[in-house]
């Protein structure tokens, strides 16, 4: 019986660490995918947003403070993906509007 | 018991004050992101503001977790952004119209960016409006010309991997690579990794090693092989190349011979130069020449070219030597 609490224990204790660690994958992916985009010229705003929620996310993990760290991370996810959005919008939106991005 | 509760009781009380203060500090940089973003901060100087937000949530985590020194540094770096950003977008932010009626004269005018009607690219539409401010374009697409291409390839810049290079559209705009640096492209090069001239497909123009005569093909180099045996060395890969080059274009049947001098017994030296006509053979077939273009024979020392007693002599007596025979067509 004791065995068993413990295990359960352990379980619980090991769900913080392994959910934080899979939204700070998904925001770290859709980045990476946001950037491929060219979220840094379509979508600095977002992409500078994702980015800096990221490295929050992961220095709050590296303190345990897993929950702090999967809002930022999930909050990261959000961004990540509103930057991949914009970028791909912009990307295919007509010439005037790719234009004015390179002039940034 | 008095004297130990005493400090406690005084840090207690000066980290309070001190988050207290931090707060405050935060608010004041929450009111001028606030401003920034009212100026159209998002469009203007997104990475500032996205900076000066980004930190003053984590300086208010920070404070929520109790950590004043890390809310005080987020507050070093959110402070500065948001004034950037507000700096910023006062130049490009949303422009105040100005209203000529306005019926309350007396009434304290608002703080806003001045309004501007400069037409930077002389295109009739005045950069507030223009997204192209530096490139006239109709006012329809809002000031942008109807494609721009930066580096003039032909290739729009929205289809162009390589805005600001040159390239051909089948390589995306991109120049095609060219790893020598020798002006010919990869694709067209034969020796892409050795810089060469265009005229020998990007190849090094080299000294032939081999000479074809109506009944023989010269050698510049002698084939070497290791001592006493009918293993080619290395270095006469490139002439056993070109020679195979030749017979292969020149379609012509080839008997090697091989010699040797005559130190030691006359019949290990007949089947020693064999094993090496055979080995000569044997390369070039891998080269590609038709095994049927070539025969091999090993003389041993029975056709010395010079005299065997000196032994520069022998030397020139240890020797491969290739004789045209016949046309193969």
């Amino acid at each position: 019986m004791a065995l068993r609490g413990t295990i359960v224990a352990c379980l619980l204790l090991g769900c913080g660490p392994v959910t934080t660690t899979s939204v700070i994958d998904d925001a770290d992916g859709a980045l990476l995918r946001a950037r491929a985009a060219n979220a840094d010229g379509y979508a600095l705003y977002e992409a500078t947003l994702a980015d800096l929620y990221l490295a929050k996310a992961r220095e709050e993990q590296g303190h345990a403070r897993y929950a702090d760290a999967q809002a930022l991370a999930a909050d990261a996810l959000r961004f990540a993906q509103a930057a991949g959005r914009k970028a791909s919008e912009r990307r295919t939106a007509p010439a005037a509007d790719d234009a004015a991005v390179s002039k940034r | 018991m008095t004297r130990s509760i005493v400090p406690v009781a005084c840090c207690l009380a000066a980290a309070c004050a001190s988050g207290s203060a931090l707060r405050q500090r935060a608010d004041s940089v929450a009111a001028e992101v606030k401003v920034a973003r009212d100026l159209n901060a998002e469009a203007c100087a997104p990475r500032e503001l996205a900076t000066a937000e980004a930190n003053l949530r984590f300086a208010r985590l920070a404070l929520d977790q109790g950590d004043s020194r890390r809310a005080d540094a987020h507050l070093g770096t959110a402070a500065p952004a948001a004034h950037d950003a507000v700096a910023r977008s006062r130049d490009c932010g949303k422009q105040a119209v100005a209203i000529k009626d306005k019926p309350e004269p007396q009434a304290p005018v608002p703080v806003a960016p001045s309004v501007t009607a400069k037409d930077g690219d002389g295109d009739g539409v005045p950069d507030v409006d223009d997204l192209c401010p530096d490139v006239p374009g109709p006012p329809e697409r809002r000031g942008c010309p109807l494609f721009t291409d930066r580096d003039g390839d032909g290739v729009s810049d929205d289809i162009d991997r390589c805005p600001e290079l040159p390239g051909p559209k089948e390589n995306f705009g991109c120049p095609w690579p060219d790893r020598d640096g020798d002006k010919v492209a990869d694709k067209d090069d034969r020796c892409p990794d050795e810089p060469g001239s265009p005229d020998n497909q990007g190849c090094p123009h080299r000294e032939r090693l081999i000479v074809v005569r109506r009944d023989r093909i010269e050698l510049k180099q002698q084939i070497h092989f290791q001592p006493n045996r009918a293993k080619i060395l290395r270095d006469s890969y490139d002439v056993l190349d070109e020679i195979a080059q030749a017979v292969r274009d020149a379609s012509v049947t080839v008997r090697i011979e091989g010699h040797t001098d005559n130190v030691g017994k006359r019949k290990e030296n007949v089947t020693l130069s064999q094993a090496r006509a055979d080995a000569v053979k044997e390369y070039l077939v891998r080269e590609g020449v038709e095994a049927k273009q070539l025969t091999a024979v090993g003389y041993g020392p029975k056709r010395p070219i010079a005299s065997n007693s000196t032994r520069a002599g022998r030397t020139l007596n240890r020797r491969v030597e290739f004789r045209i025979e016949e046309a193969t067509n």
